[in-house]
């Protein structure tokens, strides 16, 4: 028997073809979202590949539409022209609907328009506890985070900025099935603080103990702010700083502007007739020694009293303040009454 | 006849006991008023800071002013008397010293004194450290007495003022030795330890004989030596450079008048300063040997 009297092998329809063609690309463009949404940190240049492959796919089904230097022959032949196929990518898309629709992710992901070069991030669940492990990215290291494969609650969030201090928490984030938690740190937005540094002057600074000495009759500090009343006990040759928690507080004397500061004690000094080469001695001791006292909020606009009084009951100084509206740390001096 | 009368004087001299009066006591004295100190240093850490400050400035002054009796803790016949003192200015007081003295209790004007610094204003004070007080304090008076200027002053402004042989009676502050034509003073040469550059100021005030009126006479000693031998051994033997008594114009080193006018029935008054003091740091001779060196 002839070759051409062989019984010719019916060929699958064309359309099989291109419905094979339009499973795959659907395929690809799930499997892009779900590796690009959940995956990012595992599965990089997903979008390159993906999108490559979504793009060869459409290529292919506009070529046999257009018959344009198509072999029908051949694609009928191929894997895509075989109807088991279908059921194969009929399979594949269904899976990968599961997961993009069941897949949820938390990511932390740096920006260029951040503040600062490195964050670390807690992420607090509905009840207050930690959601996962603290998430830290910084200008090099850029995406934290991990998803969560079958999530299908829904879970408010909030983001709580470890480091550096002085940021806003963030809420209103909420984790459900097929959703990706992106928090860009461009976003992250710096606190309203208003910190008051109280620096003892004219006749309070030498009043003082120094560091190491062991005063007879001590001295503390009295911060009066609406109701509230701070004591900063045994006082020294030092600066205090008020108006937030210890870390912010900390965070914003850590970034005040040094040289505008020295600036200000500079003209301190020289108004109170202290030669110039011996100033950069008195702007160290006053610098350097920072104490850092936890209060509430201070708000702009709130009336401040500071007195600072010897054991026995003596005010040796004070001042009377209202906090400035300007963000950041506001510079008072104590003085003698 | 007037021969016999310089005789029986200088035999009453010679026979008299020669017990050397005591050195006149100075006290010296110590007192913090700066405010910043004042309010942080309790009255006890005070007393104690200003009793062993008064020490040592005793302490230093004897070691350049030997012919009184220099002590911190009970009153004498005069008081040296150093105040810390704060002047506010800028940051904080300006911390001074300043000097004080009473002779006799009256109060004596030390004006023109310096006024060490101790602390300037920028300075960081020890105000709640007595210890780091006292060693700044004890650094400035020491650097005080090492400046001969400043022992030049507090002779002639204060020193000067103090009488030598006040507590002694009348009659024995001063001694005459006639036929040596030497004035004696009661105090012992080991104790003065004067060399003799240095000057003694003698005032008196007498009745000459056949005069209606007391007047006032000078004489300026310079000490010689111990006298050696005799019962007025080891008091301080002087030679008269100069003899002042109105209307006598001022004489040489020795006037025959000096015995006649410093005898009991004559002297009204005397009090004996030392006017120029230089020290002597090896007072102990046999005459030719250091027996007590320094």
């Amino acid at each position: 028997m002839s070759k051409a009297d062989e019984p010719k092998q019916a060929e699958p329809p064309p359309y099989v073809y291109r419905l094979n063609l339009v499973l795959f690309v659907a395929l690809m463009v799930l499997l892009t979202l779900w590796f690009e949404r959940h995956l990012r940190l595992y599965v990089t240049e997903m979008r390159l590949v993906g999108g490559t492959i979504t793009l060869w796919g459409l290529w292919k089904l506009v070529q046999s539409w257009w018959q344009w230097g198509f072999d029908t022959k051949a694609a009928a032949k191929g894997v895509l022209g075989r109807t088991a196929t279908t059921e194969r990518l009929v399979f594949a898309v269904g899976l990968a609907a599961v997961l993009l629709g069941t897949t949820a992710s938390i990511y932390l992901v740096y920006d260029e328009a951040s503040e600062d070069a490195a964050f670390t991030v807690d992420v607090l669940g509905p009840r207050g506890h930690p959601y996962l492990a603290p998430l830290s990215v910084k200008s090099v290291g850029r995406t934290s985070g991990r998803p969560f494969l079958l999530h299908l609650r829904r879970d408010c969030l909030r983001f709580e900025v470890r480091e550096p201090s002085g940021y806003q928490a963030v809420t209103g984030e909420c984790l459900g099935p097929g959703s990706s938690v992106q928090l860009k740190t461009g976003r992250l937005k710096l606190k309203e603080l208003h910190a008051v540094c109280m620096v003892p002057g004219k006749g309070v600074f030498a009043r003082l103990p120094r560091r190491g000495d062991r005063p007879e009759r001590p001295y503390e500090m009295l911060v009066t702010r609406k109701d509230e009343r701070y004591a900063v006990p045994d006082l020294r040759q030092e600066t205090v700083c008020v108006g937030a928690g210890r870390a912010d507080l900390e965070w914003l004397v850590q970034r005040q502007d040094r040289e505008a500061l020295h600036g200000q004690l500079e003209a301190y000094l020289a108004r109170l007739e202290v030669p110039p080469e011996r100033r950069p001695d008195q702007i160290r001791a006053w610098d350097g020694d920072r104490r850092i006292t936890a209060t509430s909020e201070f708000q702009a606009g709130d009336p401040l009293a500071v007195s600072v009084v010897q054991q026995g009951g003596e005010v040796v100084g004070g001042a009377t303040l209202t906090v400035g509206t300007a963000r950041g740390v506001q510079t008072v001096f104590l003085e003698a009454p | 006849m007037r021969r016999r009368v310089l005789l029986i004087l200088a035999v009453c001299a010679v026979a008299r006991p020669a017990a050397a009066a005591d050195l006149p006591k100075v006290s010296t004295a110590f007192r913090v008023q700066a405010a910043d100190f004042v309010a942080n240093l309790s009255p006890a850490t005070r007393a104690e800071l200003e009793t062993a400050m008064a020490a040592e400035l005793a302490a230093r002054v004897r070691q350049h002013f030997a012919f009184v009796d220099w002590t911190a803790s009970t009153p004498g016949a005069a008081e040296l008397r150093l105040t810390m003192v704060g002047e506010p200015r800028g940051l904080a007081a300006r911390i001074l010293l300043e000097f004080g003295a009473t002779v006799g209790g009256q109060p004596l004007s030390l004006a023109a004194f310096p006024r060490p610094l101790v602390y300037e204003h920028w300075d960081s004070q020890p105000t709640n450290d007595a210890p780091a007080l006292q060693a700044r304090l004890t650094e400035v008076v020491r650097a005080l007495f090492d400046l001969d200027d400043f022992r030049l002053r507090l002779q002639k402004e204060f020193l000067r003022a103090v009488p030598l042989t006040e507590h002694v009676p009348l009659e024995e502050r001063l001694m005459v030795l006639t036929a040596d034509r030497r004035l004696v003073l009661p105090l012992s040469w080991d104790a003065l330890r004067a060399r003799s550059e240095s000057v003694l100021l003698v005032r008196f005030l007498a009745l000459p004989p056949s005069a209606a009126e007391e007047k006032d006479g000078e004489i300026l000693l310079r000490p010689e030596a111990p006298v050696r031998s005799g019962s007025l051994r080891g008091l301080s033997r002087c030679a008269v450079d100069r003899f002042t008594f109105p209307p006598l114009d001022p004489v040489g080193s020795w006037d025959d008048r000096v015995a006649q006018l410093l005898s009991p029935a004559a002297l009204r008054g005397l009090r004996v300063f030392m006017d120029e003091y230089v020290r002597d740091v090896n007072p102990a001779t046999d005459g030719t040997v250091v027996t007590r060196p320094e």
